[in-house]
């Protein structure tokens, strides 16, 4: 298993240029890639030719439609969901604020940027043991452990973010008198949006991995749990349902989710 | 000093170690219309930006009104907002002032147009439109024309002299154009030296 503690380095997001569609092809390429993938893997699975090393999709499948039904497959991912979104509040609300606060004042940010490089260099395994070490294994620490390893690269994102904010567009809101709300909403945030929706998009990519992991260290319930417990009983099929079933709901949630807010972000920049 | 819309008694401003603005005495009447020359790096855009209330980090003391409007050397627009949310955003105008200012400055009908869409002589116009809209008492114009052709310069001028005639707002024009200052201002007063000091005064 890979894990997710080497991740953490050098993620940090930034806005895109402009928003953009697809580049030719449109959903077809994506889906005959995903094709493409079933196929590798199917042939794999009929060269190893033990499917408890590595079932095919023909075993995974239909187990996972059971696991869905009949077991704990829905209430496992529910636990997962309520992490990663408990956690990803956090290290939003957190780690905007932060970068923000850095981006705008010089000394600040010569003061922490010292520890945010010593955060960032910080294995997520080292914080989540530490978390549970110290809080105990428990839903606080689960959460702020994640949170814990997110917030370093969503200072990086907003500090970015907020030194890149317009100093004459600042002007022009303080000679016309605007109320500080007004500044925010419709000078500043704007400005910030961008880079608001990039740190969140990578923001979640990473956090659902971490959950995983702190859930397969010191959870009794989720995904990670559920991979932890089949992983002991040499169970691949399982560990792959589980596994799929998440990362089928995480790219919906980006698709649904994430895609059209970071689009929405930067439209105005199209011009 | 006389008493005047805008009364600036300036002792010094220094940026760092080095003094860039020395002792200014300088006063706008209500209605005034004032050219604020000379050479380029003279001082002229951070007198304006003093008046403006922008730089406060100055010896001296300034008597400014509440209502201030300034049409900055760049459009500077909100980009993500369209034409006529750029003015009531920025000023508080409703709907219907902005439609007619947008009107008065050859904009009509290019409400809904956000800035990126429109060509840069309109956004000036529209920079123009969001000034008129705070409905100031002294209008502060830093370069307003520069790097526009000269047909534009002139379009420009000719509806900058009509609104603010129309509007007999007192105001303060930052140019290096001795043909600006001619055309748009009451009095033209020059800065020049090292720190900068208004070496002299005239009306056109």
């Amino acid at each position: 298993m890979s894990s997710p503690a080497v991740e953490n380095r050098d993620r940090i997001a930034r806005p895109p240029v402009r928003s953009g569609g697809r580049r030719g092809g449109g959903p077809w390429v994506a889906l005959a890639s995903i094709a493409l993938l079933i196929a590798v893997w199917s042939v794999a699975a009929l060269v190893q030719r033990d499917p408890r090393i590595l079932p095919g999709p023909w075993i995974v499948g239909p187990l996972t439609w059971h696991e869905l039904v009949a077991g704990p497959l829905l209430t496992d991912i529910g636990a997962t969901l309520r992490r990663v979104a408990l956690s990803f509040l956090i290290a939003m609300g957190l780690g905007a604020g932060l970068g923000i606060a850095m981006g705008r004042s010089s000394r600040l940010d010569r003061w922490l940027d010292p520890w945010l490089i010593f955060f960032l260099n910080l294995p997520a395994l080292v914080l989540i043991v530490l978390a549970y070490l110290w809080i105990g294994l428990n839903e606080t620490a689960a959460v702020l452990a994640v949170a814990a390893n997110k917030i370093p690269t969503v200072v990086v994102t907003m500090r970015e973010g907020a030194r890149a904010l317009d100093p004459k567009l600042a002007d022009m809101a303080r000679v016309f008198r605007m109320t500080p709300l007004a500044r925010l909403r419709h000078v500043e945030a704007p400005q910030l949006a961008p880079y608001v929706a990039a740190a969140g998009r990578s923001g979640i990519a990473l956090i659902w991995k971490i959950v995983l992991v702190v859930e397969f260290l010191g959870r009794s319930n989720g995904v990670g749990f559920r991979i932890h417990m089949y992983f002991q009983l040499f169970d691949v099929a399982r560990v792959l349902a589980y596994a799929l079933s998440f990362v089928a709901v995480m790219l919906l949630i980006e698709a649904a989710v994430f895609r059209p807010w970071e689009r929405r972000a930067t439209r105005w920049r199209a011009g | 000093m006389a008493r005047g819309v805008i009364a600036l008694d300036l002792a010094s401003k220094h940026f760092g170690d080095r003094p860039v603005l020395g002792p200014i005495a300088f006063a706008v009447a209500p209605g005034e219309a004032v050219a604020l020359t000379g050479p380029s790096g003279a001082g002229k855009t951070t007198l304006l930006r003093i008046l403006a209330g922008l730089d406060r980090d100055f010896e001296g003391s300034l008597s400014a009104p509440a209502r201030i409007a300034m049409v900055f050397q760049e459009p500077t627009l909100l980009p993500w907002r369209d034409a006529a949310a750029n003015i009531m955003l920025t000023t508080g105008a409703d709907a219907a002032t902005a439609e007619r200012l947008l009107g008065e400055v050859g904009l009509a009908g290019r409400g809904a147009a956000y800035p990126g869409q429109l060509s840069l002589g309109q956004q000036r116009r529209l920079a123009l439109a969001r000034a008129l809209a705070a409905e100031p008492e002294l209008l502060l114009l830093d370069e307003p024309f520069v790097s526009l052709d000269p047909a534009l310069v002139e379009e420009m001028l000719t509806l900058t002299e009509a609104v603010l005639r129309r509007r007999r707002a007192a105001s303060v024009l930052v140019t290096h154009s001795r043909a600006e200052a001619e055309r748009l201002a009451d009095r033209i007063v020059t800065l020049g030296g090292s720190p900068a000091r208004i070496v002299s005064e005239e009306r056109p």
